[in-house]
């Protein structure tokens, strides 16, 4: 390390996070190596280093002899102000290299309100930011995760979207790549090559016409390549490569603990879930591979804490089993272990009693609406029996912390739904009255409601989203009626909803936009200091776009989306029908109980679903 | 179950391990070779450790020491090279060894010794080591000292001895020891003298580095 950046790092907040060298890290000589793979998060270190996909493809990257992935997070505005002052570019935490030393240059896409950190990271790294100024097959910026089933937004800057699961695809991926390096091919030459491994969406190969109502007429390929890029998915996890060893940082992360997947895609078919929607089938792991995967990561790694990563936790099979034999490996060795994700209509005495063991953290439900009715629009099948029930046996094992999560701004809400939000945490409180055996230690009860953002590939892709006006007036009214001792109730401005609206279901026209928004000093959005809305709404002032256009209009059923030449899995017919059921509040059944019909079976050999 | 204590090496990229990450990070190290450690048995169970005299985030030693408990009857074979198989780059292990009746107390450490590295954008300054060591042979030079107690003005060389001042082409070295313990003087402060005596001299970088910790006697400490 030299000089400069030791006294730069003096200075810095937090400047363990911009050294590296933490254990599992992975040094390689650059000689030895013929793709240099840099794995970026657009987001601060502590963010990053917390993302179990990341630590997945780091260690299936480095596991190949060819290839060194490092990574590269987004410095804090403290840390990007002293580099720039320094003439210091941005770097790999292994090497140290500056990011154009770097072939390939990969971002993870979690959230629209970091796309400007891709910018930044990539200016930072003395990198060309739009795709068309960088000429050479040297510095292809590619991108996976959830954002990029609607890629569009960024099609200005990113050469190619991995869509689908990246242990799938990556390797195809880097294979082309080191072939086209070795044998000299251009960059276009090897976009178009490209776009023939499934999954691959190569933007700049795609003509997008527009309407006079500023609609998309038609997505045109070019080139040969695909109409409909269909996601790739993993079709047997307990084959899927899992990394046995994490990079442990040596300074607090968000997420700062070991983590097992238990399986892929959701069948509950929640109709605002992106997630839900996207990462279906449904496919398991088995409880061998899960208890040998969770043995040898918390060997490897040290840590004290190991959790259960799915969508929705107690829709395991043999959880119970699972969680058993868990513990006869955590108990004796002071692990803890946690389960995200539960649903408050399978919580039982049995299963609470079981986490227990190790250590009592507090409790979550997403209760997600008010109201049954819009829990049936929403096809949250979860009722008011339910929660009270799961939080009677929580009061009564002696809980005393528990979090309700709401969405305001849900499609056809209207006050009688706000109402109910504020009804269910009077019965909460009231519940742990009746049930906790010691009333002098007090009750927590935490109810937070988020503004509601469609997404695309939802059965709420057509819905316009609540004005900020509205959002607000919402939020000012559930202030008045939040009023229940010992329920403390939060809630966030509706301004980075808004603006998530707008970019979640965006055209490649918003690349203008959030290039302008960039260049005027937005980045790191998604952070509340950082945030300037005024900014933003000017940036598509001048670059000739109405946000509302994007975020606040209903949209016809038969209307051309930018995303709909990406495939996840899922059908458009599928959601159509969903969104059509959502307003006769009309329920459908969860995968276990009976096909809906989505389609994403179809992306299994055989066509059979793992439920 | 009996009390351990490692001497151990803070170096390199680890310098910016903060004091309570380096307790996660020595904890996870310990669990990863397998190292017997104790627990506290309350509700809320965790391995004990301690640091004697944290280092400030940003300086390098070679002299740190940690305290912990282990329920093995003695310290595990090849213990240093196991941990240092599993430490992250910079930590690294010396001696681990148990404490006799306690061992040393962390109380009785009264002197560490540093070497400060100044460093210069191009060749050190003209005069700058001899100024240095002019302004450091006074019998007397004040700084506000600020403690918890808030600023009082103390004779820094009170707190300090055999200091020894060499030069390379581009960078000055100083070996200091300085006070520990309650009345500490932190080796920041003779960067701080300088700027403050001689302010014709530019410092844009110093390092510093903790080579040794004695008790009032000068024993080292172990």
């Amino acid at each position: 390390m030299h000089k400069k950046m030791e006294a730069i790092l003096s200075r810095v907040q937090k400047p363990a996070r911009y050294v590296g060298g933490e254990w599992g890290s992975v040094t390689k000589d650059k000689a030895s190596v013929d793709l240099r793979f840099a794995f970026c998060f657009p987001d601060t270190y502590e963010v990053a280093m917390s993302h179990l996909g990341s630590r997945i493809l780091y260690g299936l990257l480095n596991d190949q002899p060819g290839i060194w992935c490092e990574r590269v997070c987004a410095p804090w505005i403290d840390m990007e102000a002293e580099l720039r002052a320094a003439g210091i570019p941005l770097y790999g935490l292994e090497s140290g290299d500056p990011l154009s030393d770097f072939d390939i240059i990969a971002f993870t896409l979690q959230y629209e309100l970091s796309f400007t950190n891709i910018l930044n990271m990539l200016d930072l790294g003395g990198v060309p930011v739009l795709a068309k100024d960088r000429t050479e097959l040297k510095h292809l910026v590619a991108c996976g995760g959830p954002c990029a089933y609607n890629p569009e937004p960024l099609a200005d800057f990113v050469d190619v979207f991995m869509i689908g699961d990246g242990e799938e695809i990556m390797l195809e991926f880097t294979d082309l790549y080191r072939r086209a390096k070795r044998e000299g091919w251009s960059k276009q030459a090897f976009l178009v090559q490209a776009a023939q491994i499934e999954g691959m969406y190569v933007p700049s190969l795609y003509e997008v016409s527009y309407r006079e109502d500023g609609t998309i007429d038609r997505v045109t390929p070019t080139n040969g390549a695909p109409a409909l890029v269909q996601k790739r998915i993993v079709r047997d996890l307990d084959t899927m490569y899992y990394p046995e060893s994490f990079v442990v940082p040596s300074t607090d992360i968000v997420f700062d603990r070991a983590m097992i997947e238990l399986f892929r895609g959701c069948p509950r078919g929640c109709r605002f879930c992106q997630a839900g929607h996207t990462y279906r089938p449904l496919r398991t792991k088995s409880k061998e591979t899960l208890i040998r995967q969770a043995e040898a990561v918390l060997k490897n790694s040290g840590y004290e804490e190991i959790s259960l990563s799915s969508l929705s936790t107690s829709d395991y099979g043999d959880l119970s089993g699972l969680t058993e034999a868990l513990l006869d490996y955590c108990e004796p060795r002071h692990i803890s272990l946690s389960l995200p994700s539960l649903r408050a209509d399978s919580f039982s005495t049995e299963l609470m009693q079981r986490v227990q063991k190790t250590r009592k953290s507090g409790l979550t439900f997403a209760c997600e609406a008010g109201t049954q009715r819009l829990r049936d629009v929403i096809n949250k099948n979860i009722r008011e029996e339910d929660v009270l029930h799961a939080c009677e046996i929580a009061f009564q094992g002696g809980w005393n912390n528990v979090k309700l999560y709401f969405m305001i701004g849900l499609p056809t809400e209207t006050t009688e739904d706000l109402d109910g939000i504020a009804e269910i945490c009077k019965k909460v409180a009231y519940c742990w009255k009746l049930n906790t055996n010691n009333r002098a230690r007090g009750v927590r009860i935490t109810a937070s409601a988020s503004c509601f953002v469609p997404k695309p590939q939802t059965p709420f892709q057509w819905d316009a989203q609540d004005t900020l006006e509205q959002l607000r007036e919402k939020q000012a009214y559930m202030k008045t009626i939040m009023k229940t001792k010992n329920v403390t109730y939060n809630w966030h401005d509706a301004e980075t909803s808004v603006l998530e609206g707008v970019i979640a279901r965006g055209d490649r026209r918003q690349g203008r936009a959030i290039y302008l928004a960039w260049q005027r000093g937005c980045k790191m959005d998604g952070w509340d200091q950082c945030f300037d809305y005024d900014k933003w709404m000017q940036a598509f002032a001048d670059a000739g776009l109405d946000p509302a256009f994007y975020a606040s209009r209903q949209r016809p059923l038969d209307e051309v989306f930018p995303w709909d030449h990406i495939g996840c899995g899922t059908r458009k017919e599928h959601l159509k029908r969903e969104w059509e059921l959502s307003r006769e509040a009309a329920v459908t059944p969860d995968c276990m109980r009976k096909c809906a019909g989505c389609g994403a079976n179809a992306l299994l050999k055989g066509g059979k679903c793992c439920v | 179950m009996f009390k351990a204590r490692m001497k151990f090496a803070k170096e390199g990229r680890a310098k910016y391990i903060s004091h309570l990450d380096l307790m996660h990070t020595m904890q996870r190290a310990m669990a990863r070779c397998q190292m017997p450690l104790w627990f506290t048995e309350g509700f809320n169970q965790h391995a004990y450790v301690s640091v004697a005299l944290p280092l400030s985030t940003g300086y390098s030693g070679e002299c740190e020491f940690l305290d912990f408990n282990i329920t093995s009857e003695s310290v595990p074979v090849n213990a240093v090279e196991a941990l240092n198989d599993v430490f992250p780059e910079g930590l690294r292990a010396i001696e681990i060894y148990p404490l006799e009746d306690g061992g040393m107390k962390v109380g009785a450490i009264a002197w560490s010794q540093y070497r400060i590295i100044w460093g210069f954008e191009g060749r050190v300054p003209d005069g700058f080591a001899d100024a240095v060591r002019a302004l450091f042979a006074r019998s007397s030079v004040e700084i506000v000292k600020r403690s918890k107690r808030g600023e009082k003005t103390v004779n820094m060389k009170d707190l300090m001895r055999g200091l020894t001042i060499t030069e390379t082409a581009d960078e000055v070295t100083a070996v200091v020891t300085t006070a520990a313990g309650n009345d500490n003087l932190s080796p920041e402060y003779l960067t701080r003298a300088i700027r403050q005596y001689l302010p014709q001299y530019d410092i844009p970088f110093a390092a510093y580095h903790r080579m040794n910790v004695f008790t009032a006697d000068g024993t080292p400490f172990r």
